[in-house]
C-alpha cells in the first residue's frame, strides 16, 4: 500500500473492535412503505450477511430489492424494522453507518463535466483523506479498475462500462467494511461483467460484506456466497446457491446401459425405466451418488455405457419460488370479465 | 419462507471513515461547482448581458443632458446599480446546479455519505452569491474605467458589493427553493422570470418620483426599488444613512427569508422518506 493511503488508514480511520461475532448487515422485519395506505413495498423482511461474504437479493421488477437497498444505504427511512449496518443503527446512527458504506445503486448518479481522476479524489476528500491520501486512493482505484487513462478525461466521454466501473470504484474510494451494489453489471458485456465479478470477489477476500441486487440469475450463481429471493416485498427462501436448487428436486442422473430393455437395471437402482437400455435416476446430489449408482451396476453384471447428470439451475429456483407470484400479479391486473 | 444456511463469518477489523468538517465540506462541494462555472457558457452570457445593458443604456440616454437634469445625477452613474442588480440574474445559477445534480443522481450519491445535508444546499447559494459579486465587481470596475465617480469613495464600493451579495443569497435561495420544489431544471430556468418585473417594477430608469402613479406604487413593494436607491445613494449623493437602512433591511429581510425557505424545501428534498 502507498504511504499516503497507508497514513490514511492508519490515522484517518477509527478502529475498534474486531467484529468477527456480528453481522456486517442484520435487517429484521423490515416494512417500507412509499405512502401510509400504500401496500408496503418491503414487507417483514429479515436477513443478515456476514463479513466477507456475498448476499444476493434477487426478485422480479417490484419486488422490494431497490427499497431494501434504500434503507439500509440510509437513502429511505423504514417504517417498521430494526436495520443493523457494520453495527449501527441505519435509522438512529446514520452517519455512523454512512461512514462505514459504499454504494454504487443505479439511480446514484456522477458529475458528467468531472474528470475521473477528480471525482474520486473530491469523494475520498468528503469522507476525510487529506489531498495527498485522495490523490494516492484515486491514482489506485483508477489502475485497478482499468480506468488509469480514462482518468484524466471528462466523465461524459465515458463508456457505460467505464461508468459503472468508476462507479464501483467511488464505492470502495472510504475502505466501507459493507457495500451496497444495486444492479452493478447492468448493461455491460459478458467479459466486463466477469471482470466485475472478480473485482467484487477481491472484496470479499478482504472481508467486505457485499449485498447486491441482480436480475441475471447467472450473476448470483456465479458471486454470491448466500442468495435471498424476495417477492411481493417479502424474503421467499435463501441459502447457497446449491441449496436453493436442492429445494426444487435432486440431480437428475440418465444411465445408458448395455441391456436390451433396461429392466434389471431399473429393478437394481430403483429407478425409473425410460425405455430401451435407459434408466433415469432421481438423487439428492448426483456428485455424490454416482461412485455409488455405478459400483451397484458393477456388482449386478450390468456394464453402463454412458451417464450424464443434469442439476436444475436457478431459473428452476426462481420460477418455483415466485413464479406463483408473478402468476397471481398478472391476474390481478387482468380486467374483470 | 425456508431458511437454509447462516452467514460465513470472518473476522474484520471494523474500520470507518474520519469524515470531515462542515467548513471543509462546504469548500470541497464549492470548489467542485466554482470549477463547474468556469468551463458553463452561461457564466459567461449572463455577464455578457450585464455589460450589455450597461452600454445600451448609456448610449440611449447618456447624451442626452435634459436627462440627467433630471434624474440629478451623471447618468453612468445613475444606471450602473440596474447594471450590478442586472448580475443578480446569475445567482439562479444556484438552483440549476442543484437541480442538476439531482437530475443526475449525483445528490442522492453525496446523500450517502457523511456529509452535511446543509453543506450539499449552502455550496450552491454560496456559489450563486459569489458569482453575482464578482460580476458586480467586474460591472463596478467597467463603470468607473468609463467615468463613474464614487461620492463615498472606496467605501461606498465596499457598500455597494455587500448589497450585490446579500441580493445575490437572496436570488440563489429563490432559485434553489424553486429549482427543488420543480425538480427539473426547464421549470428552474422559467421560475427566474420573475426577475424582469422586479427589474422593470422599479425606479430602474428615472428616480422613483418622477414615475407615473400606479408605477411608483408598484415600486414601493418592489424590494428592488430600495437596493437600487441605496447602491445610488452611496456612489451619488454621500452617506444617507435611513437610505441605506432601508437598503440593507429590505435586502438581508429578503435574503433571510429565501434562505429559510431554501433550507426549508432542501430539507424535505433531501429528508430520508
Amino acid at each position: 500500500m502507498p504511504a499516503a493511503a497507508r497514513l490514511f488508514t492508519e490515522h484517518h480511520l477509527m478502529h475498534s473492535q474486531p467484529t468477527a461475532s456480528e453481522p456486517a448487515i442484520e435487517v429484521s422485519e423490515l416494512v417500507k412503505r412509499y405512502a401510509p395506505t400504500a401496500k408496503p413495498a418491503v414487507d417483514g423482511l429479515s436477513f443478515h450477511v456476514g463479513p466477507g461474504e456475498i448476499y444476493a437479493l434477487l426478485g422480479p421488477n417490484g419486488s422490494g430489492k431497490s427499497p431494501t437497498i434504500g434503507v439500509l444505504a440510509t437513502l429511505l427511512a423504514p417504517d417498521a424494522g430494526r436495520i443493523l449496518v457494520a453495527g449501527h443503527d441505519a435509522v438512529t446512527e446514520p452517519d455512523a453507518v454512512r461512514r462505514r458504506i459504499g454504494v454504487a445503486l443505479q439511480e446514484t448518479g456522477v458529475d458528467a463535466a468531472a474528470r475521473g481522476h477528480d471525482l474520486i479524489v473530491r469523494h475520498a476528500r468528503l469522507l476525510g483523506m487529506t489531498r495527498a491520501a485522495a490523490a494516492t486512493r484515486a491514482s489506485q482505484l483508477l489502475e485497478e479498475f482499468d480506468l488509469a487513462e480514462a482518468g484524466s478525461r471528462r466523465l461524459r466521454t465515458y463508456s457505460g462500462g467505464m461508468r459503472r466501473r468508476l462507479d464501483l470504484a467511488l464505492a470502495l474510494t472510504g475502505h466501507p467494511r459493507v457495500v451496497f451494489l444495486d444492479e452493478p453489471t447492468t448493461g455491460l458485456d459478458p467479459i466486463s461483467r466477469q471482470e466485475l465479478w472478480e473485482r467484487v470477489r477481491r472484496r470479499r477476500a478482504e472481508g467486505v460484506a457485499v449485498l447486491l441486487t441482480t436480475q441475471y440469475l447467472e450473476e448470483a450463481d456465479a458471486l454470491a456466497d448466500r442468495i435471498g429471493i424476495v417477492a411481493a416485498g417479502q424474503l421467499r427462501i435463501e441459502g447457497t446457491a446449491d441449496e436453493l436448487k436442492r429445494t426444487v428436486g435432486g440431480d437428475v442422473l440418465t444411465i445408458e446401459v448395455d441391456e436390451p430393455d433396461g429392466a434389471r437395471t431399473a429393478a437394481v437402482l430403483a429407478a425409473v425405466h425410460e425405455g430401451g437400455g435407459r434408466v433415469r435416476l432421481e438423487v439428492r446430489d448426483g456428485g455424490a451418488a454416482l461412485p455409488r449408482v455405478l459400483a451397484r451396476l458393477a456388482a449386478a453384471g450390468l456394464e453402463t455405457r454412458s451417464v450424464s447428470l443434469a442439476r436444475p439451475t436457478l431459473d428452476d429456483v426462481f420460477r418455483h419460488v415466485v413464479g406463483g407470484h408473478l402468476a397471481h400479479v398478472q391476474a390481478s391486473m387482468e380486467p374483470a370479465a | 419462507m425456508t431458511a437454509i444456511a447462516a452467514p460465513r463469518r470472518v473476522a474484520v477489523e471494523e474500520t470507518a471513515a474520519a469524515g470531515t468538517s462542515f467548513a471543509l465540506q462546504v469548500g470541497i462541494l464549492l470548489s467542485r461547482l466554482l470549477r463547474q462555472l468556469a468551463v458553463a457558457p452561461t457564466t459567461y452570457i449572463n455577464l455578457m448581458i450585464s455589460l450589455f445593458f450597461l452600454f445600451v443604456y448609456t448610449g440611449a440616454f447618456g447624451a442626452s443632458q435634459g436627462f440627467e437634469q433630471l434624474i440629478g445625477a451623471k447618468f453612468l452613474t445613475f444606471i450602473l446599480p440596474v447594471s450590478i442588480v442586472n448580475a443578480s440574474l446569475a445567482g439562479s445559477v444556484a438552483g440549476q446546479l442543484l437541480v442538476s445534480d439531482l437530475e443526475s443522481g449525483y445528490l442522492r450519491r453525496l446523500q450517502a455519505m457523511p456529509i452535511s445535508r446543509l453543506a450539499i444546499v449552502l455550496a450552491p447559494m454560496l456559489v450563486g452569491a459569489l458569482l453575482v459579486v464578482a460580476q458586480a465587481a467586474l460591472v463596478l470596475g467597467l463603470g468607473f474605467a468609463m467615468g463613474v465617480e464614487s461620492a463615498t469613495g472606496v467605501a461606498g464600493v465596499a457598500v455597494v458589493l455587500a448589497l450585490s451579495l446579500l441580493w445575490g443569497m437572496a436570488f440563489a435561495g429563490y432559485a434553489v427553493a424553486t429549482g427543488l420544489l420543480a425538480g427539473n431544471a426547464a421549470t428552474a430556468q422559467a421560475a427566474t422570470f420573475v426577475f424582469f418585473p422586479l427589474v422593470f417594477l422599479a425606479p430602474t430608469f428615472l428616480p422613483r418620483e418622477q414615475l407615473q402613479d400606479w408605477l411608483q406604487a408598484a415600486a414601493v413593494i418592489n424590494p428592488t426599488t430600495y437596493v437600487l436607491e441605496a447602491m445610488r445613494s452611496v456612489l451619488i449623493d454621500g452617506w444617507q444613512l435611513e437610505t441605506l437602512a432601508a437598503g440593507f433591511g429590505v435586502i438581508g429581510g429578503l435574503c433571510l427569508l429565501a434562505s429559510l425557505w431554501a433550507a426549508r424545501v432542501a430539507r424535505r428534498t433531501t429528508a430520508r422518506r
